[in-house]
């Protein structure tokens, strides 16, 4: 009995170790959900694991007072919390493994380096629609992963 | 009479230094710094009275922050490794600083230790943004770094009172208070926040600015320096605001909005593009030394107790920005440095903040 659970369990993560993964990037805005809907298909099309992934923005040089850890710890809390709704109401049902991941720094490049950590098969990103100054100003995060992702990424539009 | 081209052109220059730095990924104040040099040198923009002013406030709620920052309960669990590393990469890089002043300057022993103190320093944002950056901030390896880099700090703020030493009977009335402020001021702000919280005009932040001047004012009266005040306020406040992070958030947004970045855009227009340019090999030399120096006083002590990333650990306590930049302020403000001496130290405190972060990226531990 014990051996056949044990053959089990090799098989399960033998399995998932060799499944194809998905990342979902979101936000915290409205439009995390239309993300989320669109991987799910995706997702379940494919029959992938998928991370939901949100890389919390912090400056690579800081001054005293920008970076606070309670108030990072209180963020990551806030961002789990939100992860687990957008689960629970996307993914509920599905039988797909389905876990939160929070990280910090440069959004694009910690998306574009947990992609390639992982062996994701997609990332899907949103893209805001900025207008051109906006985008010139602040930079395009799914410009960027689009450019340096090393898998395909999926441009879902607001 | 305000002058309205200077305060537009200097509202616009605060402006330009958040977008450059959201699109950099750099901390604002950086960008404040240059374009405060701008500002001075291209532009010809006079500092006003206003700028002065705002520009002391910052300073004073920035040591603040620096001060609530510090958490005393990593100190105490981690007070051999950070009290004896810490006092290392304080004391050997200090030493050290004066020393090449020494040999290559006839400038004042204040001159020196002033601008030595604000090249020893460890700055606790940098270090947090490149643990956070890499998840080690949670780590028995980050907490170190962070306990050490307070010890790093509280030290500074402590040589910013010996500057220009004159203690009297008001400075050891002054450090005898500090115990009972320690045991009021939590009580006072709690109470605050109880009857007086929660509304819009914002009681409890009014009352830490106002807790701030006053001990700053006796600070500065016990000829500790304000700035002593400031901190020692903030250590005070610290335990109390963590469990308020509302409040922190509100005195996080007066501060960056126009405090931090009037300290920042002063400081710029202090600098001389000129100096910069003509004592560049001296800038070269004291961020070399101080490398060095780091390095000389904290590295074996790192590779016995910190194995995991002693390099690492050594290259981050070699950064400095904030409190090395309100040193080299209270070292002007004092009359210690001209603008000359001022420059080459702001200069050389900048680029400590952005030469050993791009080095110690190369050595981020794999496995912590």
């Amino acid at each position: 009995m014990r051996s056949q659970e044990n053959k089990q369990t090799k098989e399960i993560m033998t399995r998932r170790s060799s499944r194809k993964k998905i990342i979902i990037t979101v936000d915290q805005s409205d439009y995390a959900e239309k993300v989320m809907r669109a991987a799910y298909d995706v997702a379940e099309n494919i029959d992938t694991d998928v991370d939901v992934l949100t890389v919390i923005e912090t400056p690579e040089l800081a001054a005293a007072g920008e970076l606070d850890a309670a108030q990072m710890e209180e963020e990551e809390n806030k961002i789990s919390k939100y992860h687990k709704k957008l689960i629970d109401t996307n993914f509920s049902g599905s039988t797909l493994l389905v876990e939160s991941v929070i990280l910090h720094g440069n959004p694009a490049k910690k998306i574009c380096e947990f992609a390639k950590k992982v062996d994701a098969s997609i990332v899907v990103i949103g893209t805001m629609g900025h207008g051109k100054i906006q985008s010139k100003l602040l930079g395009s995060v799914s410009d960027k992963v689009i450019k340096n992702c090393h898998c395909s990424v999926l441009l879902v539009r607001k | 009479m305000v002058d309205l081209y200077s305060t537009a052109l200097i509202a616009t220059a605060i402006v330009i230094a958040g977008i450059i730095a959201i699109r950099a990924k750099i901390s604002s104040s950086i960008i404040e710094v240059v374009l405060g040099v701008i500002l001075a040198n291209v532009l010809m923009v006079k500092i006003e009275s206003w700028l002065e002013f705002l520009a002391t406030f910052g300073g004073l709620t920035l040591t603040f922050l620096a001060g609530a920052e510090v958490e005393s309960a990593l100190l105490k669990r981690k007070a051999k490794v950070s009290g004896i590393i810490g006092s290392l990469a304080f004391l050997v890089p200090l030493i050290a600083e004066i020393a090449f002043l020494t040999l290559i300057t006839d400038w004042t022993w204040q001159t020196k230790f002033a601008m030595s103190l604000a090249l020893t320093t460890t700055s606790v944002a940098v270090v947090y943004a490149v643990l956070t950056e890499y998840e080690i901030m949670r780590t028995d390896l980050g907490k170190i770094i962070v306990a050490v880099t307070f010890v790093n700090d509280i030290l500074v703020i402590i040589g910013i009172s010996f500057i220009q030493p004159s203690f009297n009977i008001l400075t050891a009335i002054f450090l005898l208070t500090l115990p009972v402020l320690v045991f009021v001021i939590p009580k006072l702000i709690n109470n605050m926040i109880l009857k007086f919280g929660k509304r819009a005009i914002e009681v409890e932040v009014r009352f830490i600015f106002a807790a701030l001047f006053i001990v700053s004012f006796f600070a500065d009266q016990a000829k500790m320096h304000a700035v002593f005040g400031a901190f020692v306020l903030g250590l005070i406040f610290a335990n109390s605001l963590q469990k308020h992070q509302e409040i922190m958030g509100k005195m996080r947004t007066v501060t960056f909005t126009v405090l931090s970045p009037a300290f920042f855009i002063k400081a710029g227009m202090l600098i001389s593009a000129t100096a910069v340019v003509q004592s560049a090999a001296l800038i070269g030399g004291l961020l070399a030394v101080k490398l060095a120096s780091k390095f000389g006083g904290c590295y074996l002590l790192c590779r016995k107790w910190i194995p995991e990333a002693p390099e690492f650990s050594t290259l981050l306590f070699s950064t400095g920005l904030t409190i090395g930049t309100i040193t080299a302020t209270v070292g002007r403000d004092l009359g210690v440095l001209n603008q000359t001496q001022f420059t080459v130290t702001l200069t050389a405190v900048i680029l400590s903040a952005v030469v050993p972060t791009i080095i110690a990226k190369k050595f981020v531990p794999q496995k912590v």
